[in-house]
């Protein structure tokens, strides 16, 4: 009886059961998660955070009945060929999908550090910061920027410790933007937070300082392990019937892309391989991050190679073209720059630098 | 319901969409889109966050969101891909003389 078990219901594995379904997959679909439903994890850090009434289910309560998937709130604490087992429960498994996602690094400080990742922590959180709190965010990538956004709004007295300009590696020369508009609304100290400063003027310490793939339930197992569920590029593990996806995993020759687009992305292949169909091209990685007023997005490698030409739209968005192909975009407001270039880069759209740099043409034109 | 006429089908620029404000449709402002296929009409939010549909991608019988990609079919509203999990409400619109009608559903 063909059936799957997939390990974690956020973005990646729930995208999984959706996607079989999409597919015609006829057999049975578990997903093994200790949360109460399907949860969309990206509105915590900022709409959640601050209050806003914001439906963070992946699908309707009736969606798991009308798609018969199974939801089973538990945590998998092994697994082996064929089963999966929980600390009460064993479940026979054709096909195994780990999406366990990742746990946040902490730092080592003499005062209590508070982590943001899940429900829980945002729920704390929300409790905790407010008006005339003073808070240290600890962090160089796109979360400690949100946290520090949205603890402002809250009416928090925010210091944001950075030893370089966070998220450089995604946005580019934008991220210099970003810095600068964090650094006019808080007080951005540019260096690591450790034991030498003085904590004392600090209510709250977050560390945004990066995760560690949740690979737990793989240790011991004889799946192959290093910074990640180590995957082909079809999500594939070593062990037979068994795929890693999202934050979890890390392909072979790549380093690992923690971002919720990859979560999907890969979803959508590891269906593929368990349908035994063609997958389409891989898509170019998306990243989006709302940050002080700035809606900041980035498909592709947005960091020029020696060959590759920086090209500036504007003083919002910058392409990385390699001869008549683009690389990747980065805007600050300008989405529709990045659904351009999404295109054109999945469609192998030829490209014109100038044409590109021209902001008297639309964008969208570009991409016909 | 009445139709509302809310301007000539020329207004209307093919693959792109019009926002209508809540002033004209008395209740949520609308998105209108005109394809070679025909005119459609859909809220303007889009179902996952605050954002305008009219502004969106119209390729295909779909509109994508720009803020997050989710996509919409024109036709009946299914949203297509996540991030968004609720389909967008239609509205009924035609081109009759020339002219947009606008019929507008909200819930009574």
């Amino acid at each position: 009886m063909p059936n799957t078990v997939i390990l974690g219901g956020s973005v990646a594995g729930f995208s999984v059961a959706a996607g079989l379904r999409d597919a015609g997959y006829t057999g049975t679909i578990t997903i093994i998660d200790p949360h109460e439903t399907a949860l969309d994890r990206p509105p915590l850090s900022t709409e959640y955070l601050v209050g806003d009434d914001v439906d963070l289910a992946l699908a309707p309560e009736t969606w798991f009945a009308e798609n018969d998937v199974i939801w089973v709130q538990d945590t998998a604490v092994g697994f082996g060929p064929g089963s999966v087992e929980t600390a009460s429960q064993r479940f026979e498994a054709e096909h195994i999908v780990i999406a366990t996602g990742a746990t946040p690094k902490t730092l080592e400080l003499p005062k209590p550090v508070y982590t943001f990742r899940t429900l829980a922590d945002a729920d704390m959180l929300r409790n905790l910061l407010g008006p005339g709190v003073s808070v240290a965010i600890a962090g160089g990538g796109l979360l400690a920027p949100e946290l520090a956004t949205s603890a402002q709004m809250l009416g928090a007295q925010v210091s944001v410790f950075t030893p370089h300009i966070p998220a450089a590696e995604v946005f580019g020369e934008l991220a210099d933007k970003l810095y600068a508009t964090m650094a006019q609304h808080v007080d951005v100290i540019p260096r690591r937070l450790t034991v030498d400063e003085d904590l004392d003027r600090f209510d709250l310490v977050i560390a945004a300082v990066g995760v560690d793939p949740a690979v737990q339930v793989a240790e011991g197992t004889g799946v192959t392990i290093d910074d990640g569920i180590v995957v082909d590029e079809n999500y594939r593990t070593n062990m037979p019937g068994v795929y890693a996806i999202g934050d979890v995993c890390r392909i072979h020759d790549q380093s690992r892309q923690d971002h919720w687009d990859h979560g999907r992305a890969s979803a959508a292949r590891v269906v593929h391989t368990i349908m035994g169909t063609e997958p389409n091209a891989p898509t170019p990685q998306w990243v989006w991050s709302d940050q002080f007023g700035h809606d900041a997005q980035a498909v592709g490698r947005v960091i020029p190679q020696a060959h590759e030409h920086l090209v500036h739209r504007g003083d919002n968005a910058i392409f990385v073209v390699d001869d008549d192909q683009l690389v990747g975009a980065a805007a600050l407001d300008e989405q529709m720059i990045i659904r351009a270039a999404t295109r054109m880069i999945t469609r192998g759209i030829a490209v014109d630098p100038e044409q590109l740099a021209d902001t008297s043409i639309s964008i969208r034109k570009l991409t016909r | 319901m009445t139709n509302i006429d809310i301007g000539a089908e020329n207004d209307f620029p093919l693959e792109e969409g019009v926002y209508v404000g809540h002033d004209v449709t008395g209740g949520e402002p609308i998105a209108v889109f005109r394809t070679e296929e025909g005119i459609y009409a859909l809220n303007d939010r889009c179902t996952h966050g605050n954002y305008s549909l009219s502004e969106g991608w119209v390729e295909d019988g779909t509109v994508e969101c720009p803020k997050h990609a989710s996509s919409f079919c024109l036709a009946n509203g299914k949203v297509l891909n996540l991030p968004a999990t609720q389909d967008a409400p239609t509205h009924d619109v035609d081109v009759v003389d020339g002219r947009v009608l606008l019929t507008p559903k909200f819930d009574a």
